[in-house]
């Protein structure tokens, strides 16, 4: 039985208080990314590259068109805002910076609403910069967590380390591979703790040099380095990033490939963020 | 500090032995606290079936808790020892007189571990209808509600008992200790210091 007010698990109601938190950080994002040269989109909420994206196809909510071709409800912004302004607008708009505001949804009824951006050519630094800048705007200070996507696909393709082993983070098997630096790998868990490159392989040790000089320009106190942590989204293809407190993930982001076009990128969680807000009125 | 919720009874009295062993103090939880603190962790003491919900919500940074559960919630935790306690079996129960027909299109189960129970017989691209019960499983044949059950084995004795025996094993479980993925992220020194010092015991055992 379904009551009359009754709303679908997963999805939100905002009213009063909650209502105009969320606008309040949608318009500060809209203002803070226009300032910043970032040009706004509406994307279509039907999608027919979206399995394309996710590794399992499970959270996609699928449907038919009129030819009985799979489309799927927009779960995931990124890949469509870059293929509809590389292919669609390419031709129209030197803009190479975008961002949007709009939700998405997965399998059955979970809907998040999200502020995107992505750049493309961009770089992870400065797309960092501006989701930590949008951060400071709403007055929240997350921890800042870098991973490197390319060091999983290293050690699950070169160094024999399985990649479900990594996604679920086992640690039993992943300490089992034996490789003489891979305690030292599993350890590290700030800047600091990557001062002997010399201890890995060299692919291994170019790509934490990466992270080291991404976190030196970000200039921050409260940087986590997570080597072994796995991104699920199957364009990620090197740096990435995570905000979250209180066990609460407020945004993620990094570089990525999507049909050959380098770019970079983040989305916020608004959902995640006015639950943090409203908790701190709350609570202080 | 630490949080960790401990499922209350056997494993949360082997878990804090072992703590004992590495700290060289008491560990024990006095009559019905549900909170203790010793030698800079915190102790939740809850049901066994809460503890991921503690550790996937945050509320607890790590739990003890069995590779039946981790497997059945399809938790999104880091799972980062097998503490070698609380071994078990999940196994099919039926009853003795019969052998667990497999070419049947409509095999009946009666079980707490859907998910489990459902990836199993997937795996052997067999149909079955998955009954869920809350206890008390091994009734469910001996009435006629299930053809079989999928339960927890540990000694074999209840299955025994209620004219049950094994028709065929799932998966071998022990109680692991977990990690809420944000706490390990953040709190990694503290959590693989203690993560090395169990290994330690647990493998002079």
């Amino acid at each position: 039985m379904i009551f009359a007010h009754e709303i679908p698990a997963g999805s939100h109601l905002y009213s009063g208080e909650a209502a105009r938190t969320k606008r309040t950080i949608e318009s500060r994002a809209a203002e803070v990314l226009s300032a910043q040269g970032y040009e706004e989109i509406v994307t279509p909420l039907f999608s027919y590259q979206q399995h394309e994206n996710f590794a399992d196809r499970r959270p996609l909510i699928r449907l038919n068109d009129a030819d009985n071709h799979e489309v799927s409800l927009r779960a995931d912004s990124t890949a469509d805002v870059v293929r509809i302004v590389t292919r669609r607008l390419g031709r129209s708009t030197q803009t190479k910076k975008w961002f949007y505001i709009q939700p998405v949804f997965t399998f059955p009824t979970t809907e998040q609403y999200q502020v995107g951006a992505e750049v493309i050519d961009g770089e992870f630094v400065d797309v960092t910069r501006t989701a930590l800048a949008l951060m400071e705007t709403l007055d929240l200070h997350p921890l800042v967590q870098i991973a490197n996507m390319a060091i999983p696909k290293l050690l699950s393709e070169k160094y024999g380390v399985a990649l479900e082993a990594i996604e679920v983070m086992h640690l039993d098997t992943i300490l089992a591979s034996g490789h003489p630096w891979i305690e030292s790998l599993v350890h590290i868990q700030h800047p600091r703790d990557v001062q002997n490159l010399s201890l890995y392989p060299a692919d291994l040790a170019a790509e934490l040099s990466r992270m080291v000089e991404a976190a030196g320009a970000l200039e921050r106190e409260d940087i986590l380095f997570s080597p072994l942590y796995f991104a699920r989204l199957r364009y990620y293809d090197a740096l990435v990033f995570r905000l979250f407190a209180d066990n609460t993930v407020l945004a993620t982001g990094g570089t990525y490939t999507v049909d050959e076009t380098n770019a970079a990128g983040f989305a916020l969680y608004t959902d995640a963020c006015i639950t943090q807000i409203l908790q701190k009125d709350t609570h202080g | 500090m630490l949080t960790i919720a401990l499922p209350k009874g056997r494993i949360a009295e082997e878990t804090l032995m072992i703590f004992s062993e590495i700290f060289s103090g008491a560990f024990t939880f006095s009559g019905r606290e549900l909170i203790m603190e010793q030698h800079g962790f915190r102790f939740l003491n809850v049901r066994n079936q809460d503890v991921p919900t503690y550790v996937e919500h945050g509320a607890a940074d790590l739990g003890v808790v069995g590779l039946d559960v981790i497997t059945e919630k399809r938790l999104e935790i880091i799972d980062l020892l097998d503490l070698g306690i609380g071994r078990c079996k999940v196994a099919i129960g039926i009853r003795n007189e019969e052998t667990l027909d497999w070419n049947r299109p409509d095999i009946k189960i009666a079980t707490k571990m859907v998910n489990i129970t459902r990836d199993y017989f997937a795996r052997k691209a067999v149909g079955v209808e998955v009954i869920k019960l809350y206890g008390s499983i091994e009734l469910a044949p001996l009435v006629g509600l299930a053809d079989a059950i999928v339960d927890i084995v540990e000694t074999g004795n209840t299955m025994r008992e209620n004219g049950l025996k094994i028709a065929e094993d799932i998966m071998d479980s022990s109680a692991h200790l977990i990690a809420n993925p944000n706490s390990y992220y953040a709190k990694k020194e503290e959590i693989l210091d203690l993560h090395e010092k169990i290994a330690g015991v647990i493998g002079d055992a």
